[in-house]
């Protein structure tokens, strides 16, 4: 348990660095106008909130880590929520068909945006072909590994 | 898969909370478990059958299992 109590420390410490530096980030940005990030005000709302969101996220996620590590039984607890094979069972049955499912949407809406705008349709081609060369080489490294 | 975690739980009056800790999940998997909604891994038959003194065949329906498998294929 001693491990695993290290590993919520260290996780703790590692959400409130990219805490600190996502704070830096956006002051450094929100002070100096930075003529490249001058773009259209709906996109820069979305970064920012998305950004303030993430920071809130890491925030309560390096809360809850030390709260966790402050007793044994929490700690416990915590571990056997984190490590629980049913979960680990669901995560996977989950995991792999919904990736096949968003890819078989993605190419879909690949298709219809063709006859929309070429611009978004050569994205969603690039974001395509990423997405299935990533599933082929986690295909491959797993049926190599198991 | 059918097992008799239940009926081995309420012998030594244990609630499936306490069964949970003991082996190391949550209530919900011993409940899954009980409702035969989840096949347990070994590592976890082991725990359980271990706990209670008993085999793994003792506690888990495995040859229930195995004759509709073999119904399957024939």
């Amino acid at each position: 348990m001693e491990k695993y109590k290290q590993k919520i420390k260290k996780r703790s410490m590692l959400y409130l660095m990219l805490f600190t530096i996502l704070n830096v980030t956006l002051t450094f940005v929100s002070i100096n106008r930075i003529p490249i990030l001058e773009i259209d005000s709906m996109v820069k709302g979305f970064s920012s909130g998305l950004c303030v969101a993430f920071d809130f996220l890491l925030l309560y996620l390096s809360i809850r880590d030390r709260v966790i590590i402050s007793s044994d039984e929490k700690l416990k607890k915590n571990y056997i929520k984190e490590n629980d094979e049913r979960k680990k069972y669901i995560r996977q049955f989950v995991g792999a068909p919904t990736t096949l499912i968003i890819y078989f949407v993605l190419v879909f809406a690949t298709v219809i945006s063709g006859f929309v705008n070429k611009i978004v349709f050569l994205t969603l081609i690039g974001v395509d072909i990423v997405i299935g060369l990533i599933i082929t080489i986690m295909k491959c490294y797993y049926m190599r590994k198991f | 898969m059918k097992t008799r975690i239940k009926e081995f739980r309420k012998k030594h009056k244990l609630s499936q909370g306490e069964l949970a800790d003991i082996v190391g999940v949550t209530r919900q998997t011993i409940t899954s478990l009980e409702c035969e909604k989840y096949t347990a891994s070994l590592m976890l038959a082991y725990k359980i059958s271990k706990y209670f003194n008993v085999s793994i065949d003792e506690m888990f329906m495995v040859e229930d299992e195995l004759k509709k498998e073999n119904e399957f294929y024939n």
